[in-house]
């Protein structure tokens, strides 16, 4: 029975989600007017990316994206090992758990607006830096420009890098950690050896969870962007916004490739596949 | 959860229903929802109506009491892409009375087939609203037809600080544009479909550029305009690109700007803040815009025609109108009804003077010359290229 | 609650030598502990702090452009007195609750079989692919398959699925990580001792991979409940919290109540929630 519920469930999800998705694939050949595509296909819709300069929101959006999840990972690895390793008291693991899944409930507008506050001209680093006589005309570069939109990106990527790379590491066995140390192995090696590789799907999982959604990401940029940083997000809603279906799935179709070719890059330097990734979960 | 945010509101038993019933729906999901619908629909005095919540009351119990209908209101954002897409491929009309959008729309909907044409004699007080106004092109299509009522209105230009600006009216759109004064001190509403036309305007007026219609460009015009606005751009004019009202408060409390193409209620917040802002009469004219209520084919006929027939006389009356001036500070087509309707209901001087002050200000303004909003352009795609363009220059 | 139980009866009855061993930590790995704490903590002070001043301005006059203070009870009161947002917070739960209970167990279903399958690697793509198709695009993909390719007429059950195809990858993976994790001698050693698959499941699997369950369900219910670049093209008349906030922020009137006071309320609602449930399930069933 649960071989049928599970072939049913895959082919639903194939109908219903990954059919879509294809398509979208599709689309972006074709060229679109009132609900319905033309038969031939055309490479009309590209052209219109490079045009109107929407290739280079791609590739900002993707500077942009690729930076935060580093930053995030560099942040989130020491952090989850701390918490999944160093903390005795589950008291206290709790309590940081519960803190880094609240910010999922509160709308992101409300929590993106008040650093407008904070980074304005007349806001609180500029008033400081002016009473300290660090500067003497405020600064602008703090508010709409691409460092704003940086920060106001980092909060809310960070649980979503935390949680699964916590959840793998905590999955460690404690007894393989200390097998590892009473053979004499120095921390960094601990490390190297027995930890990063057994927290690797987490480690995987967590770079998705943070790059993906951070490309179509459309409050923070803007926000705090002011409509000076595009990112991605913002360029297709206003696509959809003119119906222009085509472009926007052009533009999709760019980004699964880009993200397609570097997976293939870091197969061929990494040298792992999909099975590997089951593999080393396994470990 | 907690248990206050959650409270059954009193004494409002349709909004409660209709928040147990979608609470019901959410969780029963999938299957049971149609039926729940149904039943919420059987009631035959019931008007649907889809819109944009520019035109909604916070509070329709007036309204229903007025026209003897019960108000059901979802609500959409001002995106015309979005409500296309609601007519055209959702076929809304199926489960929506009326629509409430923003004129301009029914040039191209009204031609294809999806609205049908709203009959004047069986409106209450069309006679009583200014003729020029219900027959301004937002409301008719290219064919001639009337098919949208006008609703909600007003003339948008631009707010700013006297203190920076100085005190002599009327001024220019070149504060917003090319103005030294104002330089690295301007923000923008982030659409080409009010910041683009204002400054063709500007352009046309000044003599620098030769445009047919501002509010219906051809490319090349659209081209031109956005050359102009990425130079501007490059010498350091705006500062941001606003896209909710909350951002263009903002924005100038804190004097981040000091000129903004922003709506006008966002001036009435400021100044109760104590700034002293004012809401710019232009030499040039201004972006009028009015939402209308717009009937789908399949709401013409039948029983549902009475409904539809009783809310849009609603629409001309008193009790919306008074509420609408209160609310935001905009006119309806039949502004003076609200006049009356506050007077009989006794409400606040404040808010009667708030009425009388918003009629003279509508006159006024639409006296004025230029251009009428338009979210359906000839050539909509390419406008809206080129805007981008000048967002990522 | 059989879970922790289990989990607690478990260590008790366990023979010294395979109790729990706790790492022992040297002085190197204290001070990178509290160097990885310390950045830790900071992003979670840089979530927090703009919160902080959210809920400091939710009772302030002037929250746009204004400093804290003078203190007021206007924007709790103005949306106190217009309610509309009640029934669509109760809508985002209901959908929230939904989506989340049916990750949990449809995750559960695959990432079980999953790890077993020949075609494990392309039905992983499969599964992930919603992830990686902006949000916007998804909705519009979707809309245009349902609506104008099957004539199907939308409402809650196409917001329902285009939730559930934006949360699922998040669910699965989650729960990857535990089931791989899983040893499936376990369940050998149990039948041999006669457990049958029922007993096997809920005595031996599920209380070791529950941490998996419990995030797959909680992905679920929060990437449902904050939505919105999906839903807008996929609602028919439906309307949750997030849209009803969308809708509202082109109405031409101060959202102040919803932007400053309702995210407070949220937030305290939240906290409060989040913290006992994460207590009860994690904070108690761990101490031993």
């Amino acid at each position: 029975m649960l071989r049928t519920t599970l072939i049913l469930f895959i082919a639903v999800w194939a109908v219903f989600v990954v059919v879509p998705v294809a398509l979208l694939v599709l689309w972006s050949f074709l060229e679109m007017k009132d609900y319905s595509f033309s038969s031939g296909l055309s490479t009309a819709a590209y052209a219109a990316v490079f045009d109107s300069g929407r290739y280079e929101v791609t590739l900002r959006t993707l500077r942009i994206a690729g930076l935060v999840t580093a930053i995030e990972l560099g942040l989130a690895l020491p952090f989850a090992l701390w918490l999944a390793k160093g903390v005795r008291s589950s008291m206290l693991k709790a309590m940081v758990l519960a803190l880094l899944t609240v910010p999922f409930f509160i709308s992101l507008a409300s929590r993106t607006i008040v650093w407008r506050s904070v980074l304005s001209r007349s806001g609180l680093v500029n008033t400081a830096l002016m009473h300290f006589g660090i500067v003497e005309q405020p600064v602008d570069w703090l508010l709409f420009s691409e460092f704003s939109v940086h920060l106001g990106l980092l909060a809310p990527s960070f649980p979503t890098m935390v949680l699964p790379i916590f959840l793998s590491i905590s999955l460690i066995d404690d007894e393989l950690i200390e097998a590892a140390r009473d053979l004499g192995a120095p921390p960094a090696k601990v490390l190297g050896d027995v930890i990063l590789p057994l927290a690797l799907p987490g480690i995987i999982a967590g770079i998705i969870f943070t790059f993906v959604p951070l490309l179509g990401e459309t409050v923070v940029p803007q926000l705090l962007g002011g409509g000076r940083v595009s990112m991605l997000g913002a360029s297709i809603s206003s696509l959809l916004q003119v119906l222009n279906y085509p472009v926007a799935a052009a533009l999709s179709t760019l980004v699964l490739g880009i993200l397609a070719a570097l997976f293939i890059a870091l197969r061929l330097i990494g040298g792992g596949s999909i099975a590997a990734v089951f593999e080393g979960m396994k470990r | 959860m907690n248990g206050h945010d959650l409270t059954t509101p009193q004494g409002r038993p349709g909004l409660s229903r209709r928040a147990v019933l979608k609470a019901a729906a959410a969780g029963a999901a999938v299957l049971t929802t149609p039926a729940l619908i149904r039943q919420a629909h059987a009631a035959a005095s019931t008007v649907r109506i889809m819109g944009v919540e520019t035109a909604a009351l916070n509070d329709w119990s007036s309204f229903e009491k007025e026209t003897g209908l019960k108000v059901e209101f979802t609500g959409i954002n001002s995106d015309p892409g979005i409500f296309r897409q609601e007519v055209v491929a959702n076929a809304a009309g199926e489960r929506i009375d009326i629509f409430l959008m923003d004129g301009g729309i029914e040039d191209e909907l009204g031609a294809k087939g999806f609205f049908a044409p709203i009959d004047p004699a069986k409106v209450k007080g069309w006679s009583e609203a200014p003729a020029a106004v219900m027959n301004s092109p937002l409301a008719q299509g290219p064919d001639g037809k009337q098919y949208g009522m006008p609703v909600v209105m007003n003339a948008d230009s631009f707010a700013y600080y006297p203190e920076v600006i100085g005190e002599e009216e009327p001024l220019s759109y070149a504060l917003l544009f090319e103005s030294d004064k104002t330089l690295g001190k301007v923000a923008l509403e982030n659409t080409w479909l009010t910041s683009l036309p204002m400054a063709a305007t500007y352009l046309k007026v000044a003599g620098k550029q030769a445009i047919g219609d501002p509010s219906n460009m051809t490319p090349e015009e659209a081209k031109a305009v956005v050359d102009f606005l990425i130079a501007r751009k490059k010498a350091g004019q705006f500062r941001a690109l606003w896209s909710t009202f909350e951002e263009s408060i903002d924005l100038m409390a804190r004097k981040e700007v000091v000129a903004i193409n922003c709506w006008e209620p966002a001036v009435k917040e400021l100044r109760k803040q104590g700034k002293d802002v004012r809401y710019a009469f232009t030499k040039e004219g201004y972006n009028k815009w009015m939402i209308c209520a717009y009937v789908p084919k399949e709401a013409a006929t039948g029983g549902r025609a009475e409904v539809v027939a009783k809310a849009l006389s609603g629409f001309l009356g008193g009790a919306y109108a008074a509420q609408i001036a209160v609310l935001r500070g905009y006119a309806t087509a039949n502004a003076k009804a609200g006049l009356a309707y506050a007077e009989a209901q006794k409400m606040s001087a404040e808010d009667i003077e708030s009425i009388k002050a918003n009629i003279a200000k509508i006159e006024k303004k639409f006296a004025a010359p230029l251009f009428w909003q338009n979210a359906a352009p000839t050539n909509l795609q390419a406008i809206e290229a080129e805007w981008e363009r000048f967002r990522q220059a | 609650m059989s879970a922790p139980g289990t989990i607690t009866r478990m260590a008790a009855d366990a023979p010294p030598e395979v109790r729990p061993v706790h790492v022992r930590a040297g002085r190197l790995e204290h001070r990178l502990g509290l160097l990885a704490a310390l950045g830790g903590f900071g992003m979670i002070a840089l979530t927090y702090a703009p919160m902080l001043w959210l809920g400091i301005m939710s009772v302030s006059a002037d929250p746009l452009g204004g400093l804290p203070g003078p203190f007021t009870l206007e924007w709790y009161d103005r949306l106190f007195t217009d309610r509309r947002w009640v029934g669509p917070l109760l809508a985002s739960m209901g959908c929230g609750a939904v989506v989340g209970l049916a990750c949990a167990a449809s995750g559960l279903l695959v990432a079980r079989a999953l790890p077993q399958l020949r075609a494990r690697g392309a039905l992983l793509i499969a599964f992930l692919a919603p992830l990686f198709i902006p949000g916007v695009l998804l909705g519009a993909g979707l809309f245009l398959y349902l609506r104008v390719f099957l004539g199907l007429r939308l409402g809650w059950w196409s917001v329902f699925l285009a939730h559930f195809a934006w949360a699922y990858p998040f669910a699965l993976l989650a729960l990857l990580v535990t089931t791989t994790r899983f040893d499936t001698r376990l369940n050998d050693a149990a039948a041999d001792l006669g457990a049958g698959p029922w007993r096997r499941f809920v005595d031996v699997e599920f209380p070791l991979i529950m941490p998996g369950v419990v995030s797959a369900a909680l992905f679920g219910f929060l990437l449902s409940f904050n939505e919105l670049a999906r839903t807008i093209l996929l609602r028919g008349t439906a309307t949750t919290l997030p849209l009803f906030e969308w809708a509202q922020a082109t109405s031409h009137s101060s959202n102040v109540p919803l932007i400053f006071a309702l995210a407070t309320l949220v937030l305290l609602a939240s906290l409060l929630l989040i913290g006992v449930s994460f207590w009860m399930l994690f904070g108690r069933a761990a101490d031993r």
